[in-house]
């Protein structure tokens, strides 16, 4: 019984065996000239043999592409994932309910880029080879990446991202869809100063310890917090930056509450900020809030976005009744008030059959993503409007979709979800203060929607009183 | 080994790379099938081309400090960083051009691994791995705090380089100078370790001990080691930076140095070709999950995206596991087996 190489080799037109040395070289010289002729020839053919380029169709499109670069498995694991599905969702319920875009469906390319440049700059190729007319991102790191390659292609960014220096000074390009670092943090040094904080009755200014991870994102807000507590009257007591992602903030916190501080502005991502609530707890600083502000050594623990979520309150569900922090959406409950939040609960349930239980579907995240596409939506047809189908493109999309857009129909936040506002591309700038509402494991809104002044949206801001781990840029 | 047929009559046939006539129509075609890539393939591709350009440059560094002389380095994506914020300093504040900034990337960087490779006089090992950990820390620090000079958090931008009128402005400009820079950086990397420093490298890495008494000055070779890796690492950064526009803090993480150091096994530690399939590996890889992950997610919408997204993580991890437990040599290894069975044909058996 021959074995299958034996058969193979006694094959007659293949025999290896019995090739000579001379003819192998002969073999190999003609393959490699093959190789070579076929290199230099079959583009010089295919240059020869390419139809002219032609017109853009004066129809309308197959479909109209988007892309996400997204961040599942990297540093913002925890809170991209619902931010992504509501990215989708939402352009999945406009091609069911209204077939798209004039008729033209959206499509969603996305890529997990794990927070890196090089696979974040592959995938915004891929994705313009894909002829995508509008870019999407969920970090600042992800949209610096890709921002100077959008910029020479002339193809927006509608982002998350939340660092200042993204939109000072504004581009035409970068878009943002979320609250940057200002609002969502003054939003709650206002609140406290003005709502809270009785300067008369306690006889005192208040004092502020500030603890953040060393990303751009959470470090994002301190330039505002620093020029406000200047002119405001407010003691910054400390500082504290930490690389990410430390798990032990005792020793930050300590240094916090025995220099005085009777707020700690929890500047973290992901679940780390339950992780610091806890030791907060554990170290007897945590108290309901008159309590709190009236016994030294207690502090109120006031979260940023990325902080006050699902998955880091229920990681310290006993701490977490005492954490304060903001939302600049409606939440689930609120769809009397918002016709956005209405037709968001219908989608949801429609598709899942329920609202809200797990921590990929964390409220706050879910609905920044959706109402990151329901603006990419409205400025493509805006633009269409505009120019039509065939003369579609970045540009057009800019120039007659983004700029002066102002969204006021099914709205999932305060008088609008979006706005090109003069000066800068911050699109959504109303917030509301929240509490954690555990039986509902969402955001619980506390006071009205503000608008904080634009002259504390800056990116960088020198204290004038320095202070304990002052950061300067 | 030699084809069978071919023997070395002199100096320079013993010393030549490309030793064969089929070699050299190999090296021909493969470089005339490289530069005529941008022919043929998309920008994406490009892009991908380009990555893995910048990719082995700092692969080759960190193949040369630890595949042949055996200091473990887990910093190498933080002195890219060094590479390519030196360069945006430069160009930045002082207005230089790219190319003028291309050696001081390259010293600077080189300088800067000096520092970190002075444990290396009296650590090994896991505790060199220590030291070079700290140095990925620090560095990245220095970057988020280094004010106006790195930018801080908020990074630098440079401008395209150019020559003249010619601006280095598309993935196709981009791929002749990668590859072109990523070729010398081969080029320099085989030679480098043919001659007397090469082979005092692999006398330092298979026993320091047994070199020290050979006359070989430990101290001076670890540290040129550092340099040279850092060098290398400097380059990749000028690179990365120019390819991609702008330097920032994020850029150049911690996982970058883990997963280069296990591509390397993967690739096959100590060689040059190794270090080119450990690069081209894991830069097609990371893109394959990249493509994949959604496209399984569309699949399979009851299942977590996530869940599909981290299965990227476990297929890398995983890789480099079963090399280090199947093929600890690498694919380099495996390349070598089947040029060997060529070579010996029809005798391979």
């Amino acid at each position: 019984m021959k074995s299958y190489r034996e058969r193979f080799l006694s094959l007659n037109f293949y025999n290896l065996k019995e090739i000579t040395m001379t003819q192998r070289k002969v073999i190999r010289a003609a393959l490699l000239g093959f190789l070579a002729v076929s290199l230099l020839v079959t583009p010089l053919l295919a240059a020869c043999t390419q139809e002219a380029p032609s017109a853009p169709a004066a129809g309308k499109p197959d479909s109209v592409k988007v892309g996400r670069l997204t961040d599942l498995t990297g540093p913002y694991a925890s809170i991209s994932p619902p931010i992504l599905a509501g990215f989708k969702d939402y352009a999945e319920m406009l091609n069911k309910k209204e077939g798209g875009i004039d008729g033209v469906p959206v499509e969603v390319l996305w890529a997990d880029v794990k927070q890196d440049a090089s696979l974040a700059v592959s995938a915004y190729k891929r994705f313009k080879d894909q002829n995508v007319l509008v870019m999407s991102a969920v970090s600042s790191g992800l949209t610096f990446a890709i921002k100077k390659l959008a910029e020479e292609d002339r193809i927006p960014i509608v982002t998350q991202a939340m660092n200042m220096s993204l939109y000072s000074p504004p581009s035409d390009i970068v878009w943002a869809n979320n609250v940057a670092n200002p609002g969502e943090t003054l939003t709650q040094i206002i609140w406290f100063d003005t709502q809270v904080w009785d300067r008369a009755k306690m006889g005192r200014a208040w004092k502020i310890g500030f603890l953040a991870w060393d990303i751009a994102y959470t470090k994002g807000g301190l330039p505002g917090m620093y020029k406000y507590a200047d002119e405001n009257g407010i003691e910054m007591v400390g500082t504290e930056i930490v690389p990410p992602p430390t798990l032990d903030y005792t020793t930050q916190l300590k240094r916090l509450v025995d220099a005085g501080a009777d707020v700690i502005f929890v500047s973290l991502c992901a679940s780390s900020s339950g992780i610091a609530l806890k030791q907060m707890l554990e170290l007897g600083m945590l108290a309901p809030l008159e309590e709190a502000i009236a016994t030294p050594g207690k502090i109120v623990p006031l979260l940023n976005d990325c902080a006050f979520y699902i998955a880091s309150m229920q990681a310290a569900p006993d701490a977490a009744k005492f954490a304060y922090g903001e939302t600049p959406w409606g939440a689930w409950h609120e769809m009397d008030k918002f016709d956005g939040i209405r037709q968001r609960n219908d989608w949801m349930i429609e598709k899942y059959g329920h609202i809200w239980h797990s921590v990929e579907e964390d409220e706050g995240s879910y609905n920044s993503g959706w109402n990151c596409m329901k603006v990419i939506a409205a400025a493509i047809e805006r633009a269409v409007g505009n120019v039509g189908w065939a003369n579609l493109d970045g540009e057009a999309i800019i120039q007659k979709g983004l700029m002066g857009l102002k969204i006021t129909e099914n709205l999932v936040s305060g008088d609008l979800s979006f706005a090109d506002y003069e000066g800068d591309r911050i699109g959504v700038e109303l917030v509301r203060p929240a509490a954690w509402d555990a039986a509902r494991t969402t955001r619980l809104p506390i006071g009205d929607f503000m608008r904080v002044d634009r002259k504390y949206y800056v990116p960088s801001y020198t204290p004038k009183k320095p202070h304990p781990g002052m950061y300067v840029e | 080994m030699l084809p069978a047929g071919t023997f070395n009559m002199s100096y320079e046939q013993d010393m030549a790379i490309i030793r064969t006539r089929f070699q050299w129509g190999a090296f021909i075609t493969f470089l005339i099938a490289l530069f005529a890539l941008p022919l043929y393939v998309s920008d994406h591709w490009l892009t991908l081309a380009n990555t893995i350009g910048y990719t082995l440059v700092a692969m080759l560094g960190l193949n040369i400090l630890t595949g042949y002389c055996g200091q473990i380095s887990i910093g190498q994506a933080a002195f890219v960083g060094v590479g390519a914020y030196t360069a945006a300093a430069l160009g930045h504040h002082l207005g230089w051009s790219a190319w003028a900034t291309l050696p001081f990337s390259a010293i600077t960087a080189g300088f800067i691994g000096l520092i970190f490779g002075l444990p290396a006089l009296r650590v090994k090992g896991f505790y060199l791995a220590m030291t070079t950990l700290g140095a990925q820390f620090m560095i990245l620090y220095a970057f988020n705090h280094g004010g106006k000079l790195t930018g801080g958090i908020t990074g630098l931008e440079v401008e395209r380089p150019a020559i003249g009128g010619f601006v280095f402005d598309s993935e196709e400009k981009f791929f002749y100078l990668i590859m072109i820079i990523t070729i010398v950086m081969v080029f320099f990397a085989k030679n480098l370790v043919r001659t007397r420093t090469g082979r005092a490298f692999v006398a330092v890495r298979d026993n320091d001990l047994a070199a020290e008494v050979l006359g070989i000055n430990l101290s001076y070779y670890k540290l040129l080691a550092f340099f040279i890796c850092c060098v290398f690492a400097g380059v990749a950064g000028w690179l990365k930076i120019y390819h991609i526009g702008s330097a920032f803090p994020d850029h150049y993480p911690l996982m970058d140095s883990i997963w280069w150091l296990g591509f390397l096994i993967v690739g096959g530690l100590g060689s040059i070709t190794g270090a080119i399939f450990g690069a081209v590996s894991y830069v097609m890889l990371l893109e394959w999950i990249t493509i994949l992950s959604p496209m399984l997610g569309n699949w399979f919408p009851g299942v977590s995206h996530q869940l599909f997204a981290a299965l990227g993580l476990l297929i890398t991890g995983l890789v480099i596991a079963v090399f280090i437990v199947f093929e600890p040599r690498g694919i380099h290894h495996r390349w070598e087996l089947f040029k060997l069975y060529y070579r010996l044909l029809p005798f391979s058996y």
